[in-house]
């Protein structure tokens, strides 16, 4: 059997990064036309971990450093490279390959935002929002705890829309990772798709907000490939089309 | 094979398993003959199903925390801090049953009210061709003015 990781293009290079199961198969390009399928084999009945999960990023972002790549579903199989060829890669050109297209030049980068909930609530303390009688009993206690709450999401929502509000303007396109839905939830989940050309850009605004922000504890992560980007149809990257010489690295 | 250039504290790979799942399982790209195949051999992995609005448990700690902040020097007059302490605690006890019961509905208030305020349900706008698998959890827009609007449980 072959696993499938990704479709990228024809000329797209082979990974070094070693495949998913064990022993791990050495992951190659099966082409048809102008798209390919980075591919290794595995055994019959594969049974997938954690470790698949992140040998399966690994080949992808391996793989991105050479040119766009359209990740696969992980646990996507096929019976042989033929069926690979015929069913995924001629079946799915049409659909594919605009999809692949319109991921030239451009990564995802992902960025966590976290603060420190005591802080943030002494904060929320020290303003005029915050001043409150003391409660005299329980429900006055929930009372005031959910008025807190409250401020403590709003507060979490401004530094939110500052951080995205910034960095949206490096960024062809951005979306929510995950939801905020109350006051034990993060200031921020998100994913931009960003320019190679802008990465060091992005990466000084970056730089810049952690130097600003001491209190807030960022975790950034790329490139990626554009997983969250997947379904745009037309091409975000044209400018780009002059960096990217389809057959070297795009050199981050 | 090109080295990794470790840049700007960006790290190669999300850590966290829920962010792996995310990008290869959740978000990776369905081919629609594999669908049986592609389900093959994955047992693992529910993703995050956490579904915490507010418990009154956060409630209490945050007004323990503020109170503590700015009205800890007023608190307790010296020299009774026993006897008060149990005249609170045997106030609370009769309190506590009503309360909490009352406190569901409060929280369910609140919830409400944190998730009502969906001003711009634009999710219908992105007009893709509903190849994602999860579009229903996605909420892509250009900033996060409406990043309230995603405060709703799934489905």
């Amino acid at each position: 059997m072959v696993y499938l990781y990704g479709i990228v293009r024809a000329r797209h290079p082979a990974p070094a990064q070693p495949g998913l199961g064990q022993p791990p198969g050495e992951v190659r390009i099966v082409t048809s036309g102008p798209i390919g399928a980075a591919v290794s084999d595995v055994a019959e009945d594969l049974p997938i971990s954690e470790d698949d999960a992140r040998s399966h990023l690994r080949v992808l972002v391996e793989l991105l450093r050479d040119g766009p790549v359209l990740p696969l579903r992980l646990g996507t199989v096929a019976s042989s490279e033929d069926e690979a060829r015929r069913e995924v890669l001629d079946a799915g050109v049409g659909d594919l390959l605009p999809r692949l297209e319109a991921l030239d030049g451009v990564v995802e980068l992902q960025l966590d935002v976290d603060d420190d909930e005591a802080e943030s609530l002494a904060a929320i303390a020290a303003t005029p929002a915050g001043q409150h009688a003391e409660p005299m009993d329980l429900d006055a206690t929930i009372e005031l705890g959910q008025q807190i709450a409250g401020l403590l999401m709003a507060h979490r929502q401004e530094l939110a829309d500052e951080v995205v509000g910034r960095l949206s303007q490096l960024s062809v396109d951005n979306v929510a990772r995950a939801l905020i839905r109350g006051p034990e939830d993060p200031v921020l989940r998100w994913a931009f798709l960003v320019r190679l050309d802008d990465l060091p850009k992005f990466d000084e605004a970056i730089a810049v907000l952690r130097a600003e922000r001491p209190n807030l504890a960022f975790r950034y992560v790329g490139p990626l490939p554009a997983a969250h980007f997947v379904d745009r149809t037309e091409v975000a990257a044209h400018q780009a089309a002059d960096t990217f010489r389809g057959d070297g690295s795009w050199g981050w | 094979m090109t080295v990794a250039v470790p840049s700007a504290n960006r790290a190669p790979h999300p850590s966290g398993l829920a962010d792996v799942l995310d990008l290869v399982l959740d978000k990776g790209i369905v081919i629609d003959a594999y669908v049986r195949l592609s389900l093959v051999g994955i047992e693992i992995l529910t993703l995050d199903a956490r579904v915490v609005i507010a418990s009154v448990d956060t409630y209490l700690r945050f007004a323990e925390a503020v109170n503590r902040l700015d009205i800890q020097p007023q608190k307790q007059p010296e020299g009774l801090p026993g006897l008060i302490g149990d005249l609170q605690e045997g106030g609370a006890k009769h309190k506590t049953r009503g309360a909490l019961s009352g406190v569901k509905e409060t929280a369910k208030e609140a919830v409400s009210s944190l998730r009502g305020g969906d001003e711009d349900e634009d999710e219908s706008s992105r007009g893709d061709g509903g190849r994602s698998r999860s579009s229903e959890h996605r909420s892509r827009r250009p900033a996060p003015a409406g990043r309230r609007s995603s405060r709703r449980e799934e489905g």
